[in-house]
């Protein structure tokens, strides 16, 4: 336990060396909220719907640019395939930890460190914005306390996700392009590419049976107020489940790929 | 430029399965921006005055333009690599002109399969527009889908131009173009005034994608809108005066 201990925190305090890139990325997801405000004020100014308010959407595309290193999915941990096309993996099975904690003791670090580095000024700029595109304060102290937990949850679910992608580099050298694929596909029923409110109804009805919405899309929501308090106990509950689930197929599926794995020496 | 080609088209071929499934994500990448607009429609109905179809070319002339552009200037727009590794330097000692050579150092042949969906999505919009095809109107268009591609290919060349100073390539320039492209996505009329005189004269999308649109769907009779593609010419001008004033600044970083 100590050993993961430390090695989260050796991961955790080598992502927060990135500073230049953080403040690069900070411009750019300045930039796309701005961005995607200006094309959501043309949609709403017009019509409105009864699924998501304007000041919901505004709120939410602040708060999906703030944390966006926690809820995006398609990043490739490029230390971790690399291990596994080029061999080097074997190293890393000598350690007595299991592979499965430790990479995922290594996604998850990787996020923190990333995400602790931008959401403030974010989060900040958001708030001081002038009125259309400013970012709302939550809904309720209550809807603040479940959007806290939903994101924690929203990330340990993610980084299970991107376990069992990762490992799909195991069985095929191939992995580039099925990552790529399968990642894009995520993001779309995510919520991440367009909220999931205003996805057409059917493909809505698809993501609730999916694990994709419950990343970013529900704890986002919660904070604005457009889930309930009920509802969003429920979702919560949800994240737990198919945390469990992901982790089991994620565990398992690594079990097998390193069952095979053979050591050419060299 | 065809043995350019031919070189990295066989080079792809190599890794067939691998070729497939890159081709099947760029396609995905393409099937997203789509998706994303009939969401959004299906939600709204309307977006300002413009309907979903009259959005479509919109989104399909700057896509053409964009991918278009990403495919033949990809040299520009991964220039910031070749300075870092000093490759740019061998460029410069052969006798040949140093933007062809540029333009042929990097192709990806996986990214035909968007050049051929973007250009199925502008003939659907076409299409579907029902337009009073006039002469004047098909130059119209023909020089919108020019002046996009060449709007483009002019900020990677700027972006290039300025890796000869950062040396390291800059994510600020790949905001520009790949935000233009996002916002351009739409008719650029929809926006508010700043945002719009933005992309009227400085990088000049609105001219393509927006008042040309309103001649060609018969909106506006003003015969300016329709020749309004041409005022790209200003930026074309300044990239390139912009690269060869930073060539001569260059300086090698060794390897």
């Amino acid at each position: 336990m100590i050993g993961y201990l430390s090695y989260f925190k050796t991961r955790f305090n080598a992502g927060l060396q990135y500073k230049v890139a953080a403040v690069a990325g900070l411009l750019t997801q300045i930039f796309w909220g701005l961005l995607y405000c200006s094309i959501y004020q043309a949609f709403y100014s017009n019509t409105s719907i009864p699924d998501i308010s304007f000041k919901e959407i505004i709120t939410y595309v602040w708060l999906n640019q703030a944390f966006i290193a926690l809820i995006y999915i398609n990043v490739k941990d490029v230390d971790i395939l690399k291990s596994i096309v080029d061999g080097t993996v074997a190293y890393e099975l000598v350690r007595p930890y299991h592979l499965y904690n430790w990479w995922y003791i290594k996604l998850l670090a990787g996020k923190l460190s990333s995400c602790l580095l931008r959401f403030g000024p974010i989060l900040l700029l958001g708030f001081i914005l002038p009125a259309p595109f400013s970012l709302s304060l939550p809904y309720s102290i209550i809807s603040f306390v479940l959007f806290l937990i939903s994101l924690i949850l929203g990330t340990i679910l993610l980084c299970g996700i991107l376990m069992i992608i990762h490992s799909v580099a195991f069985f095929t050298v191939n992995y580039k392009g099925i990552f790529s694929i399968s990642c894009q596909l995520m993001a779309l029923v995510s919520g991440f590419v367009i909220p999931v409110p205003l996805l057409p109804d059917i493909v809505k009805k698809i993501t609730y049976f999916m694990p994709f919405r419950l990343i970013g899309d529900l704890p986002f929501r919660i904070y604005s107020g457009n889930i309930g308090i009920n509802i969003a106990l429920m979702d919560i509950l949800l994240q737990f489940i198919w945390i469990i689930i992901i982790m089991i197929i994620g565990f398992s599926l690594m079990k097998r790929a390193l069952g095979k794995v053979f050591i050419q020496g060299g | 430029m065809k043995k350019y080609f031919m070189m990295h088209l066989k080079t792809s071929l190599e890794y067939k399965v691998s070729f497939i499934l890159t081709l099947i994500a760029q396609l995905i990448n393409i099937f997203a921006s789509i998706f994303v607009i009939f969401s959004l429609f299906n939600k709204f109905g309307i977006l300002k005055d413009f309907s979903l179809n009259e959005c479509l070319l919109a989104l399909s002339i700057v896509d053409l333009g964009y991918y278009y552009a990403e495919f033949i200037f990809r040299g520009f727009d991964s220039f910031a690599r070749q300075i870092v590794k000093g490759s740019f330097d061998i460029l410069l000692i052969r006798p040949e002109n140093i933007y062809l050579q540029i333009l042929g150092s990097e192709m990806e042949i996986t990214k035909i399969s968007r050049l051929v969906a973007t250009l199925g999505v502008f003939i659907y919009a076409v299409i579907i527009n029902n337009i009073n095809f006039t002469f004047i109107k098909i130059i119209t268009l023909i020089i919108a889908i020019l002046g996009s591609l060449f709007t483009f290919a002019s900020l990677m060349v700027i972006g290039a131009g300025i890796c000869f100073y950062t040396i390291e390539g800059l994510e600020i320039v790949n905001i520009f173009t790949c935000g233009s492209r996002e916002l351009g996505e739409y008719p650029m009329g929809i926006y508010d005034k700043k945002l719009k005189r933005i992309f009227t004269f400085i990088i000049p999308l609105a001219c393509v994608n927006y008042y040309p649109i309103l001649y060609i769907l018969g909106r506006s009779d003003n015969i300016l809108f329709a020749f309004m593609p041409l005022f790209t010419i200003v930026i074309i001008i300044f990239s390139i005066l912009f690269f060869n004033h930073s060539l001569k600044h260059y300086q090698s970083s060794g390897s």
